[in-house]
């Protein structure tokens, strides 16, 4: 298992290296630059500017450069948040999209795993229907739908609670965002697990404890949940990077300081730092998450763990 | 030792599904014997898996039984979840077809036959792993201790199906029910396991219900054999008898579709002409009528009784001449 570990760990540096290069190119090759605004800035300033951030050097020892640096775990400076770092950016970003997204994928487990396993076991009942019809609902309404709904009723009319803002993560301000990040996970959850547990409770080793006597909670609780379980992993090592980063989406609606606006920012000013350091920052989440749902898998199944 | 173990009257298997009714098994009446090997042949869809299927309470979600069987007496024909708890693996067990995929992959051996024990008898794991080491060793199983902290995967096709005789023997139930135990192993393998089961019922004196469509294995180990077609008992006989002087012309099929080595390559083999009929339809006379050789208007009309020929001999049919190419030319 720990060789498994460090041959994966391994593997997460040439490709961070490959994600680094490929997008460290490709923002150059984008026409404009950083400081290439509406009103020209005089020749002289504009000089100034170049050789202060060693945007006047060649692409390469650019590209040198900051390898050098993220090396070291510096991002450099925001071009376009004057006086402030990436990596300051980040520390002050991510903390409202981890909240956030933590919450919604802890209520999307609690409420949509349950929800699933039993339209399993009522399956083609009216609960099943029923269950399975809102998931669909959830996942098929987008969230700039649901999002102005909620803060119509429950905000602007009802006055239960904040239309949007921050407020340095006061719980009032935390609901909304967090049930519209949540229920289309919630829907996703219980369909995948209702489907993957269907499947696992036909499958002829169930049959087997069945006939062995094991009254049916064992069954259900020894026997099915660790196989129907897989699916549902696999789908979270993606999913919950998504979630974590925030959504977009949900940050503009609710005026919410997170990350997911400084990538859309810095991507339309050519703001090159502040764009490679988040996509880093997605690159090695996405390889960690993957990781964590590789070693999970060798965890419940030991005809992974063998390999 | 002939008082009767299992006694089902009238059972009746039938599917509900989106094209209506399916009728799996009916009229079914038959008596397990204590200590006995009873054998059930047919071919796919004949029901002989499903009668089984049925007594454990293990149909499908849209099959019902109806009927009676009881077991040592007892009523045990669609017994609530919580009685067939105590029933199941306790007084009788059962075994399946394919042994790669009826253990769990996500849980030792050990654990899997430990629970049976821990379940039934209220055993300490401790107590129960102790008991196991030595099923084990009666499956002739060797390093059984080790065996037990592996997963299924770790072992052969063959191993895997002595694990599930010795797990359903743990209980020492009055009943194994076996459902096709070697058609998914090698030829070498399923001798092995047909010796096992056959050493294993002198030891414990357990019945054995050997459900296939492999006659061989009927002949290696049955004391009596019954012949399914399209959910219907069409024969009963003793081994010797089936074998020497069937009375049934799809028992005759059956057995001449059997390949030969004495008889010379170029030789083709027999077949029974025509498919099972589908179970939806229930026609009114003979289900065999249409692909039988000495069918006539009367096997249209009407059902065959089941009827005793003597000698513990029933047969299901109209025909009184004989069989075989004398009886097909007459």
């Amino acid at each position: 298992m720990i060789r498994f570990l460090l041959r994966r760990l391994a593997w997460a540096i040439p490709t961070l290296w490959v994600i680094v290069t490929l997008s460290f190119f490709m923002l150059r090759a984008a026409p404009g630059g950083p400081f290439t605004e509406a009103r020209r800035l005089p020749p002289q300033v504009m000089a100034n500017l170049e050789r202060m951030y060693h945007l006047n050097e060649p692409v390469w020892e650019q590209y040198e450069r900051y390898l050098g640096n993220i090396l070291r775990g510096d991002f450099g400076p925001s071009y376009v948040y004057r006086s402030t770092t990436v990596n300051q950016l980040i520390a002050q970003g991510l903390p409202v999209d981890l909240t956030i997204g933590a919450l919604a994928l802890a209520l999307a487990l609690l409420i949509g795993m349950p929800l699933g396993m039993l339209a399993a076991l009522r399956q083609n009942t009216a609960w099943d229907y029923v269950s399975m019809a809102g998931a669909m609902v959830g996942i098929s309404v987008p969230t700039f739908v649901v999002a102005p709904l909620l803060i119509l009723l429950l905000a602007v009319k009802a006055h239960w609670l904040p239309a949007g803002g921050w407020s340095h993560g006061r719980p009032a301000h935390l609901v909304l965002p967090v049930a519209v990040l949540t229920l289309p996970l919630i829907a996703y959850v219980a369909r995948l697990m209702r489907g993957s547990m269907v499947e696992v409770l036909n499958s002829p080793y169930i049959r087997t404890a069945r006939a062995k006597g094991l009254p049916e909670r064992t069954v259900l609780l020894r026997h099915a949940l660790k196989p129907a379980l897989m699916p549902l992993i696999s789908f979270l090592g993606p999913a919950a990077v998504n979630t974590l980063t925030g959504s977009i989406i949900v940050e503009e609606i609710f005026g919410l300081p997170g990350i997911g606006r400084f990538f859309v920012d810095g991507a339309l000013n050519r703001d090159y730092t502040l764009v490679m350091g988040v996509t880093i920052l997605y690159a090695m989440l996405i390889i960690a998450f993957n990781l964590l749902a590789d070693v999970l898998y060798g965890v419940l199944d030991p005809r992974v763990r063998q390999r | 030792m002939t008082a009767s173990l299992l006694e089902i009257r009238n059972l009746a298997v039938r599917f509900t599904t989106g094209d209506g009714p399916v009728y799996a098994v009916n009229d079914l009446d038959l008596q397990v014997r204590r200590g006995e090997v009873l054998g059930m042949v047919g071919e796919s869809g004949s029901g002989k898996s499903q009668t089984w299927l049925a007594i454990m309470g293990l149909l499908a979600k849209n099959g019902r039984a109806e009927g009676s069987v009881r077991l040592g007496g007892e009523e045990i024909l669609n017994l609530p979840q919580r009685a067939l708890t105590r029933l199941r693996g306790a007084r009788m067990a059962m075994i399946f077809q394919d042994p790669m995929t009826a253990m769990n992959p996500f849980l030792t051996v050990g654990r899997q036959m430990t629970e049976v024990l821990e379940w039934h008898r209220g055993m300490s794991r401790r107590e129960a792993r102790a008991r196991c080491i030595g099923a084990l060793e009666s499956v002739h199983i060797a390093d059984a201790a080790q065996r037990l902290s592996m997963y299924p995967h770790e072992f052969s096709g063959g191993m895997r199906q002595r694990v599930m005789i010795a797990t359903a023997l743990l209980t020492e139930p009055q009943l194994l029910i076996c459902d096709e135990p070697t058609t998914a192993l090698d030829v070498t393998v399923q001798a092995q396991i047909l010796a096992l089961l056959d050493e294993l019922r002198q030891r414990f004196g357990t019945a054995i219900v050997l459900v296939t469509h492999d006659l061989g294995v009927i002949a290696q180990l049955a004391d009596r054999v019954i012949v399914m077609y399209a959910g219907r008992q069409v024969e009963q006989a003793e081994v010797h008898t089936l074998y020497g002087a069937y009375r049934h012309p799809y028992t005759e099929g059956l057995l001449r579709s059997v390949p030969r080595l004495d008889q010379p390559r170029s030789a083709r083999l027999a077949t029974i002409p025509g498919r099972p009929p589908d179970l939806a339809r229930r026609p009114a006379g003979c289900p065999f009528e249409p692909r039988c050789a000495y069918a006539s208007e009367l096997c249209r009309q009407q059902m065959p009784p089941l009827v005793s020929l003597g000698e513990a001999h029933l047969r299901a049919c109209h025909y009184d001449g004989a069989l075989g190419p004398q009886g097909r030319e007459a």
